[in-house]
């Protein structure tokens, strides 16, 4: 298979529900092997892509490529998915288990055997392998599910919230074998609202928002855009003196006191003013001790856009509303 | 297909290995063949030969009327009522039973005799016994009017009539046939149902652990839910193979221990129809001959007659066909109720338009007992929510053309596969749907999901 750029494309795949639009107009791109970040406040279509990717559902309107071919009925073994809402049977055998689910995504019983002892091995696990499911503990539940996502070497790897269950240990073991898989090959597309490990191990993302792909690309550059040219300033001196030496073109958007004469202070650079300009002003009156330049978390970003959406766009909203309603009505 | 394969692999190995299976399963025929012995056993109990005291105040009488048989020694007893009764209380030997008979002088005139007992005697026993002493009564009252014993002893009649079925030309016992293929009927309405509530419970423990959401990832959901369907149907056959294979050795032991003068091999030997007829022949000379003391025996040997002359490989075959059918028709739509709801408290709601036309099946079948060349029957052996109850009480009573059933058979298949698309649609979006229970109306929507 050729290698594609985007080892994941949808095109403005469109999900309609009796009483809702799930999916409206989306379309996202997952390049090579990247580890991408979907996004987005509960109930704004994630689980729904998802699913349509994994062949559970289809979509409406639109197409899914997988390296630039349609998606079809084999490239379910290119996949592993590993969704939110992830269960096993109880009262099987947890071995027996795991080899079950292997079997299902193609793979030799004999070949699956081994690597999922190695794999048991690997996790710590080796010993519950002629228990039962329902003796597993939560977070060893998640690691056998996570182990079975993995095993048949899927192309692309599909996440829904991993972390969730794990306890600090095992949620650095699962970042760990993310990034590695990654190395190896593999692309991840990751599920979350836990915005920590976005920013830890994403390098695209895409927020899906009220249906729709509000915000996509690379996460430096969304950060870059995001970025309000702020700034963290350490310095020694007289808070006042410090504030003085502003005019236009400053602000201060908050302050602490570190020790008795030392001080922290968070300052935003408006409109074209340079760093420089700034450091001009103020080093005559206290003494600098760092300045660093304040990178937009995932967290504030998220939180903007989706407020944002709120207030900015209750027309759109109203508008949405009222389309789905008549749908709605229409299927009554 | 290698897929489902392995899905019916897993349903049917997960259930088979289960201790509630292995215990059913072997149970099950240790139940009938008690039952069917405790049944035999009962007729045939105490045939020790008890010893009975005539206390006969009727003057013509002699004891030598009363003629010694398997069951009874007749011995003359001297002295009042009171006495007799004293003597039964007094009687603590339990391995030798004694009962008295009171003929009071004037019996011909109440019509009334006694008899008493200190440990009961079993009804058959019984019967032989009222018999008896009607005979000497009816002698009694015979020398009474001056008749002739001889010539009356000619007049007395007792006709062995036979019911002879015209196209088939044997003699049916229509009540043991019709019981025959309504015991079918009840299995297979039983399995529908059993196995039925299984796929169900078992599409609601997928949702409820969350294992459907991985699974489907893998596999699509029709193949998920054929699957589970296609391994219960099996774990059913199995069970009712092994049933069929217990039960035939243990009926069969139970029958050997209980019954060996019926059973000896060369009876066995001679099932085919036309040494059938030789045998009936025979029995019916035998009958005539012990005419009126053995009833017993010729109950037993009628029912043996019916279930040696009962088409077993046409009604295992037809069970088998019938079960599956049935069970493939009830089945999908049990998945389909399983997958609408997130626990078994939910779907009684949705069970009732499935459970109704069950029931009603089964009743029909039951009707047919009483009525087994009914109307309804013919109806309702052809509607394919009906005919896999009711098809084989008309099989087994012998009233149905090879070509009646060929139609019911595919009018049951087209209709299985249809309702499996319906379900199969339901199913899809009901297993991924959390939360409330939907509305019929919701349901419906499902249908055209994509």
């Amino acid at each position: 298979m050729t290698e594609h750029q985007f080892v994941l494309e949808a095109r403005g795949v469109v999900k309609r529900y009796a009483a809702h639009t799930a999916l409206k107009n989306v379309s996202i791109q997952v390049p090579n092997q990247s580890i991408f970040g979907l996004l987005g406040p509960n109930g704004a279509g994630k689980t729904s892509l998802i699913r349509i990717i994994n062949q559970i559902t289809g979509p409406d309107e639109g197409t899914i490529h997988i390296n630039g071919d349609r998606l079809a009925q084999e490239h379910i073994q290119d996949i592993g998915y590993m969704p939110e809402e992830r269960g096993l049977y109880k009262k099987m055998k947890v071995g027996d288990h795991a080899l079950y689910l292997a079997q299902l995504k193609g793979m030799k019983k004999s070949t699956a055997k081994k690597e999922l002892l190695t794999w048991f091995e690997k996790f710590d696990i080796a010993d519950w392998w002629g228990k039962k499911v329902e003796e597993l503990s939560k977070g060893m539940a998640q690691k056998v599910q996570f182990i079975t996502t993995i095993l048949h070497k899927p192309k692309l790897l599909i996440l829904d919230e991993p972390f969730s269950g794990f306890d600090p240990i095992n949620t650095k073991l699962i970042k760990e074998e993310i990034l590695k898989l990654r190395e190896e090959g593999a692309t991840v597309i990751l599920s979350t609202h836990n915005m920590e490990s976005v920013e830890e191990i994403c390098n695209h993302i895409a927020l899906i928002n009220k249906a729709e792909n509000v915000l996509s690309g690379e996460m430096d550059k969304i950060k870059n855009d995001f970025s309000k040219n702020d700034y963290k300033v350490v310095f020694k001196g007289n808070v006042v003196a410090f504030a003085n030496s502003f005019w236009g073109g400053f602000e201060m958007m908050g302050k602490n006191q570190l020790s008795e004469n030392m001080f922290e202070a968070q300052i935003r650079l408006l409109d074209n003013v340079k760093l420089n300009d700034f450091l001009t002003g103020v080093i005559p009156n206290c003494e600098i001790q760092s300045v660093q330049p304040i990178v937009p978390r995932m967290n504030d970003i998220f939180i903007e856009v989706v407020e944002k959406a709120k207030k900015v766009a209750p027309t759109d909203q109203d508008a949405a509303d009222s389309e789905t309603a008549s749908k709605g009505n229409n299927d009554e | 297909m290698n897929k489902t394969r392995l899905i019916i692999k897993r349903e049917y190995v997960s259930r088979v290995k289960k201790k509630s299976f292995i215990i059913m399963t072997l149970l099950g025929p240790l139940l009938i063949a008690a039952f069917y012995g405790a049944a035999i056993y009962i007729g045939i109990q105490q045939s020790d030969q008890v010893e009975v005291l005539v206390l006969d105040e009727t003057s013509l009488a002699r004891n030598t009327e009363f003629q010694n048989t398997d069951n009874f020694r007749f011995k003359t007893y001297t002295g009042t009522a009171e006495d007799l009764i004293e003597e039964l209380k007094e009687n603590n030997d339990t391995t030798f039973n004694k009962i008295g008979v009171y003929l009071p002088g004037n019996i011909t005139g109440v019509n009334a005799a006694k008899i008493y007992y200190n440990e009961p005697i079993g009804s058959i026993k019984q019967a032989e016994l009222r018999e008896t002493i009607n005979d000497f009564a009816e002698k009694l009252k015979v020398i009474k009017a001056g008749i002739d014993q001889d010539a009356y002893a000619t007049i007395q009649t007792r006709l062995n009539i036979s019911a002879i079925d015209v196209n088939t030309n044997s003699e049916s016992i229509e009540e043991i046939k019709s019981l025959i293929g309504f015991f079918f009927s009840f299995v297979i309405y039983l399995f529908i149902f059993m196995y039925g509530v299984q796929v169900m419970r078992g599409v609601i423990e997928e949702k409820t652990s969350r294992i459907i959401e991985v699974m489907v990832s893998s596999v699509k959901p029709f193949q998920l839910m054929m699957g589970k369907i296609v391994g219960i149907a099996m774990v059913g056959l199995t069970q009712f193979l092994i049933w069929v294979a217990l039960s035939s050795i243990l009926m069969v032991f139970v029958q050997g221990a209980l019954l060996p003068d019926l059973f000896d091999p060369t009876m066995l030997a001679n099932v085919d129809p036309a040494n059938m007829m030789q045998s009936q022949d025979l029995m019916q000379s035998q009958e005539l001959i012990n005419a009126g003391d053995n009833i017993n025996a010729t109950q037993i040997n009628a029912l043996v007659q019916v279930l040696l002359n009962t088409p077993w490989v046409l009604l295992i075959s037809l069970f088998i066909f019938y079960f599956l059918g049935g069970y493939l028709l009830y089945a999908s739509l049990f998945a389909a109720v399983g997958s609408a709801v997130d626990n078994e408290s939910d779907t009684q709601q949705f069970m009732i338009p499935i459970t109704l036309p069950l029931i009603f099946a089964f009743i029909i079948a039951a009707n047919a007992l009483t009525n087994p060349g009914g109307d309804a029957l013919i109806w309702f052996s052809h509607i394919p929510f009906t005919s896999p109850v009711v098809m084989l009480v008309r099989v087994a009573v012998g009233n149905v053309e090879w070509w009646e059933i060929l139609i019911s058979m595919i009018i049951l298949v087209v209709t299985f596969l249809l309702t499996t698309k319906i379900a199969s649609k339901i199913y899809r979006t009901g297993i991924l749907m959390y939360g409330k229970k939907p509305s019929y109306k919701e349901i419906f929507k499902w249908l055209r999901y994509k």
